[in-house]
């Protein structure tokens, strides 16, 4: 989730890191509520938890009152509503965390992502380093579900979860350097004939690659 | 284990690469295209990675292996990888006795393991009476990318045994007290003295009590008890029905059970032949024997026959078809000991039939029925109701609470009987 918050922070303009500062505030108010819960202080964690509440909804409307215009906050709104609900997704209010919210905060974000690219607002590294953030957020996410559901809440498994979001952290980081490298290694812009085999032969990759 | 099954879960990326890379195309943003280049990365990734086959030892250690009804006994268990490859994704889930709660600390674990390494988790379970065994500890392995899933089952056959000797089996029998034995009718067998009697021509001079003579000039013979073996045939009441209990503790088949192996053990040192017996889900038969090793026998089946299963079995065939084939394998002269917590009238009919033919039966019946709750209270006094249908009908019952030992249980009944 901090992956996630991060990506947006950097992506974002002026209005959305305000914004995006005080939603986070928010949710650590709300994710100390549940920790005050858990040690049986039910008043105190109803109050922080509301508090961290109305922080979010604070954050939100800071951003559509600032936001430089309805376009930016178009943009931006899904991943300011998807970094709640991925947050949403993991803490465990009923059950042991959804699978369904993980991939709606993340998708949320992502498509923060392709809007930022459809409309080049934002550079394409930003974009890039984007990207592979929400997939590994969204990795640790599942994944921590996964467990969750199978071990439940009090087995240990930090070892574990190490190994599997730095293995994903890796490949993304490869990813994007090889990315990166060859965007720094090719001159000028690519012929549109270039372009459209490029994306194709991209595509025809995927579906080979389709487990 | 079980064949590596995908899990695809990384079927969202590959759609949502799809969706970036056609945008990118279709909207000529070579932006979108490396976002979308990052994306088959991650996808060829989950691509490449092998399922995992692991080879995996179990060691469980009970700090208390007969530990005493309510004594909380802490379980260690170590896992460790003896193939040749990394394990990236470990979950272990132990695999606790089902009629055992666990009180503290979790019986589930995940890690990574080296070959070679090891890794141990410990949990405290509270001990129940009657011998309960681990079930194997379940591992689910996933490769690093979590792309393939396998399931493999691990065990070591540990047992915790909460269960104290019984004396006797509540048995029927000619003579009660000491169940087997009946008076020699003809002098020299048997071990054991019975009485004296005058000296009749003939009798061996060997039985004489030269004593006697010694001091009294009396001629009198020494009389020995001849022992007769009795065929005791267990019959564990295993049907649907009996696997009821109240919630949270263990079901009237698991105590049955436990009790079985004891009485199995109490009945050969009291120099008496038993057989096993089920009524349940399949047919369970094990030939009267005596002998230490033949209650072992009695023990192992037990607690490997697919009918005392923990688990209770989704259909039954009747009883009273189950009863025709154990009367079918019942010499002249057997008894039956019926474990049943009695919670339908089926199985009073059952025994009561088995009376009528003249084979005496007695009924062992683990109490699970609760104290609070309308519908327990209901299955309470219909439950007393079958006790005494039973008992009017001749057939001894022990009703046993299993809060308190067996042993205890069998002693009064058999007190009370006197």
């Amino acid at each position: 989730m901090l992956v996630a918050s991060g990506v947006a922070l950097v992506l974002g303009s002026g209005a959305v890191r305000t914004g995006l500062a005080i939603e986070l505030a928010g949710l650590a108010g709300i994710a100390a509520g549940f920790t005050v819960w858990r040690r049986e202080r039910k008043r105190w964690s109803l109050v922080l938890a509301g508090l961290g509440f109305v922080g979010c909804l604070v954050g939100v409307v800071a951003f559509l009152g600032r936001a430089p215009g309805p376009s930016a906050a178009i943009q931006s709104l899904p991943a300011m509503l998807g970094v709640p609900v991925l947050a949403a997704a993991l803490v465990p209010v009923r059950g042991s965390g959804s699978r369904t919210l993980v991939k709606l905060g993340v998708g949320s974000v992502f498509l923060t992502v392709l809007l930022a690219g459809f409309f080049r607002s934002a550079t394409p590294d930003v974009l890039l380093g984007a990207t592979a953030a929400s997939v590994v957020a969204w990795d640790a996410g599942e994944q921590a579900i996964g467990l969750g559901e199978q071990l439940g809440r009090s087995a240990t498994t930090w070892q574990l979860e190490l190994v599997h979001v730095g293995a994903t952290g890796l490949v993304a980081v490869a990813a994007v350097g090889g990315v990166y490298a060859t965007r720094t290694v090719a001159t000028g812009t690519p012929s549109f004939a270039g372009f459209t085999a490029t994306a194709v032969a991209l595509l025809l990759l995927v579906v080979a690659l389709r487990p | 284990m079980t064949d590596p099954s995908p899990t695809h879960r990384w079927r969202g990326v590959l759609a949502v690469t799809l969706v970036a890379g056609g945008l990118a195309l279709v909207a000529k943003r070579p932006a979108l295209l490396s976002s979308a280049v990052v994306g088959v990365v991650f996808v060829a990734y989950a691509r490449v990675t092998s399922p995992p086959s692991p080879a995996l030892e179990l060691d469980r250690r009970l700090d208390e292996a007969s530990p005493s009804h309510g004594d909380q006994v802490d379980v260690r268990t170590t896992v460790r990888n003896v193939g040749d490859r990394t394990l990236f994704d470990l979950r272990i889930v132990d695999g606790v006795p089902p009629a055992l709660a666990v009180v503290e600390g979790t019986p589930r674990h995940g890690t990574v393991l080296r070959p070679g390494e090891a890794t141990t988790f410990s949990y405290t379970v509270a001990a129940r009476r009657g011998r309960h065994r681990f079930e194997p500890a379940t591992v689910v392995a996933r490769d690093v990318g979590g792309s393939w899933e396998v399931e493999v089952q691990i065990d070591d056959g540990t047992t915790v045994d909460c269960t104290t000797d019984v004396p006797a089996a509540p048995l029927r029998g000619r003579t009660l007290e000491a169940v087997g034995r009946v008076l020699a009718d003809d002098s020299g067998a048997g071990t054991e003295f019975h009485q004296t009697r005058e000296y009749r021509r003939g009798d061996a001079l060997s039985r004489v009590d030269w004593n006697r003579y010694a001091s009294t000039g009396d001629l009198t013979t020494i009389e020995f008890r001849k022992e007769q073996a009795t065929r005791v045939i267990l019959v564990v009441d295993a049907r649907p029905v009996a696997y009821r209990a109240p919630e949270g503790d263990p079901h009237a088949v698991s105590y049955a059970v436990a009790a079985a192996g004891q009485l199995a053990r109490a009945i050969v040192d009291n120099r008496n032949h038993v057989g096993l017996a089920a009524f349940g889900r399949e047919p369970c038969w094990l030939e009267p024997g005596t002998g230490r090793n033949h209650a072992l026998r009695v023990q192992q089946r037990l607690a490997d026959h697919a009918a005392f299963g923990a688990r209770p079995p989704d259909d039954a065939p009747p009883v009273a078809d189950q009863a025709k084939a154990l009367q079918a394998r019942l010499e002249n002269g057997d008894q039956l000991l019926v474990l049943s917590p009695l919670l339908d009238d089926d199985v009073v009919e059952t025994v009561r039939r088995f009376e009528a033919e003249e084979t005496p039966v007695s009924v062992l019946s683990p109490d699970v029925t609760d104290a609070d709750g309308g519908g327990r209270t209901l299955a309470r006094i219909e439950r007393d109701h079958r006790h005494r249908t039973l008992r009017r009908a001749g057939v001894r019952v022990v009703d046993w609470d299993p809060e308190r030992p067996l042993s205890v249980a069998v002693t009064d009944a058999m007190g009370a009987q006197q």
